[in-house]
């Protein structure tokens, strides 16, 4: 019975994908190492680190969450629009904010309360969400004035020393990381203690493997999956303010694509698209091999279209690495318990 | 003992991919200059184009290269994966500062967006040239490009005149959001103004692509009857309408003016689909932003803005043009 309940593996599978795409770029690539690429590495991959927790955790309790990309641009384009306006950031952020709750809380209602499947609603949402932001912004980019009181939205996008001592140094940059890699750190801690200290992982394991059996041991699964596709949305329009932030301006169709990444990421990560498996920490080296693939690549002068191939290739190789871990796994389990059982008939034998 | 033989294939597979791609990717080497009779290029460049799935941005490079074989510039010629995602842009501009390069050339696709990466390349001390669009802030070395207010005049002229200044027109705008895109409407609407008989039923973006051209022409066509004209920020949204315009059977009534030149277009032109074109010419763009990026360095004072010649083709000059093509 303890086997059955693996939610927390001591290694994501990830890790081993990570590795060798790390430690390879790190030996082929000689600017790999180079001051400020690992720090402007953190900064790149932020925006999806940040939305793949929430795609991992979709996963893991059976769904999956294609509206994260619409999200992002409505939500930062319900900001951007506040801001426009002269309002305040505090506003702005609250809207963004509340935004992508109400698109998750929407999407949890009618996944579970309509029984339409998740890949149906949470597409439909996307695109609702992001016509509405081209009808906010009437397709056109959303600009504002600086304001003394939004001054906060222009420091964000520095980093977290260098402002303070002023003039550009290099050393400086090095040790220090911006605001929005800060950002997504205390994300990071703060789902990961959610997931691993509170009932949250439990119950999405439990919902994920078997949402039925989950709702006869106890489990209000309606309210726990429709929370966990609010979390989802949350966390996309956190990447949507960091997106804002990042550019101090929305493009309307700035979330575009990103719920692709988002999935690539938990996949790699061992989250298994039928849920109940999977781990956060495998979704965030996920996203770190993407992003490390990327950057190394660029500083390589690869042509954007090997990118492409590469991240495709290295999402089927590591997916084969994936099934292989698993399979070794089982089978070293299924070694364990053949010794039980062997030793069990000796003993019965006698 | 399968399986772990399985694994090692597997990991082989995995170095093949990566080492083919870092190495069958054109290298830097390619732009570095004529092996032997040189010596290392004395400067590293960075040119970000708005996206590589464009004609018009493909002839860019090839200036853009050209230049750098002519002046031995070691030149990494880049765009966005997400065609016309400025965000991706600014993290190929982070990567270019941490990379220690000399200059950094970016076509921004988003004027107002690129400018934390252009104010970051100021932090660093990296100069940046601007060709094509204009950024909103951050200081730029120079910009060089058609004046793109006087192409749209002309060509939203040649429009109203290819009416004879009388009837219905459309236009679909470029990325909104980027001065080219922009300036090339108010030039379009600025012609319209001048004749009191032409309308202007509608005009929206579609975002400088082909899909998006076929799309909104697709609407068009069902939202009016009669349209004499359209009019379009660049040749790839042309070449989309053109395609909804045949489906519905409307080619003949409409005229389509367009801007830039490629095999596309010239087909078209040859062809009797496309009424009159604009060219930009490319290749000069991106050889002489490269080139302008070599003076600044060398220690010369440049012009802010550098405009280049806009020149109209139609049907009378269009063999004269495909000749001084080759």
């Amino acid at each position: 019975m303890k086997k059955e309940r693996r939610f927390n593996p001591s290694l994501p599978n990830s890790s081993y994908i990570f590795l060798i795409v790390f430690l390879f770029f790190g030996i082929t690539v000689e600017k790999f190492w180079s001051p400020g690429n690992l720090s402007t590495l953190l900064l790149q991959a932020s925006v999806l680190l940040t939305i793949a927790m929430g795609m991992a955790i979709v996963i893991m309790s059976g769904g999956v969450d294609l509206s994260v990309g619409g999200t992002i641009s409505l939500s930062a384009v319900v900001a951007g629009t506040i801001l426009k306006f002269g309002g305040h950031w505090i506003l702005a952020l609250l809207g963004a904010f509340a935004t992508g709750i109400v698109i998750g809380f929407l999407n949890g209602i009618v996944i579970q309360k309509m029984k339409v499947v998740p890949f149906i609603t949470t597409f439909g949402m996307a695109n609702i969400a992001q016509s509405l932001a081209n009808v906010i912004s009437q397709k056109r980019t959303v600009y504002w004035d600086q304001l003394a009181q939004n001054e906060i939205i222009k420091t964000l996008s520095g980093n977290i020393f260098s402002k303070q001592l002023g003039s550009y140094d290099l050393a400086v940059d090095v040790i220090s990381i911006s605001y929005i890699s800060l950002v997504s750190i205390l994300v990071m801690i703060a789902i990961n203690v959610a997931f691993k200290k509170t009932r949250l992982g439990v119950y999405v394991y439990a919902i994920g493997k078997d949402q039925e059996s989950a709702r006869l041991s106890g489990i209000k699964t309606d309210a726990w999956v429709t929370g966990v596709y609010m979390l989802s949305g949350f966390l996309a329009s956190i990447a949507g303010v960091m997106l804002l932030i990042r550019t101090q301006s929305v493009q309307p169709t700035l979330g575009e694509g990103l719920e692709f990444y988002a999935v690539v990421s938990a996949v790699l990560g061992g989250n298994s698209l039928k849920g109940g498996k999977g781990s956060i920490g495998g979704a965030i080296l996920g996203a770190f091999v993407l992003y490390t693939i990327r950057s190394a690549l660029t500083l390589e002068g690869v042509s954007t279209f090997w990118v492409l191939v590469t991240i495709g290739s290295v999402l089927i190789v590591g997916m084969v690495i994936n099934n292989l871990v698993d399979y070794f796994e089982r089978k070293a389990q299924l070694r364990v318990k053949l010794q039980q059982v062997e030793s069990g008939l000796a003993g019965g034998d006698k | 003992m399968k399986k772990i033989i399985s694994l090692i294939l597997v990991m082989a597979l995995a170095l093949v991919v990566f080492s083919g791609c870092v190495s069958k990717a054109p290298p830097v080497e390619d732009t570095a200059g004529n092996s032997g009779d040189t010596a290392a290029p004395k400067y590293k460049m960075t040119f970000i184009v708005k996206s590589m799935a464009a004609s018009f941005f493909l002839d860019v490079i090839e200036g853009a290269k050209a230049a750098a074989k002519d002046l031995n510039i070691e030149l990494n010629c880049v765009g966005p994966e997400t065609p016309f995602s400025v965000e991706e842009q600014i993290q190929i501009i982070e990567q270019s500062i941490t990379d220690g390069v000399d200059g950094v050339i970016v076509i921004p696709a988003d004027s107002e967006a690129i400018t934390t990466a252009i104010e970051k390349c100021n932090d660093a001390n990296i100069p940046v040239v601007t060709p094509n669009t204009k950024a909103n802030g951050g200081d730029v070395v120079t910009w060089i490009g058609a004046d793109n207010v006087e192409v749209g005049y002309t060509l939203g002229k040649i429009m109203c005149e290819s009416i004879n200044g009388k009837g219905n027109v459309v236009l679909l705008e470029g990325t909104p959001g980027n001065s080219t895109a922009e300036e090339r409407t108010e030039g379009y609407k600025k012609a319209i103004d001048e004749y009191p008989d032409v309308v202007l039923l509608d005009s929206q973006p579609a975002n400088f692509e082909r899909e998006a051209g076929m799309t909104l022409m697709e609407n068009f066509l069902q939202m009016y009857d009669n349209i004499d004209a359209c009019g379009s920020g660049n040749k790839d949204m042309t070449m989309g309408a053109i395609e909804a315009a045949k489906n519905a059977n409307r080619l003949e009534e409409i005229k389509f003016i367009t801007f830039d030149t490629d095999e596309d277009v010239i087909a078209g032109i040859q062809s009797g689909e496309v009424f009159a074109t604009g060219n930009q010419d490319p290749f000069s763009q991106g050889y002489l932003s490269v080139a302008a990026m070599f003076a600044h360095l060398g220690g010369c004072r440049l012009p802010s803005i550098m405009h280049l010649p806009m020149k109209v083709i139609d049907s009378t000059n269009i063999d004269d043009f495909v000749a001084s093509q080759n």
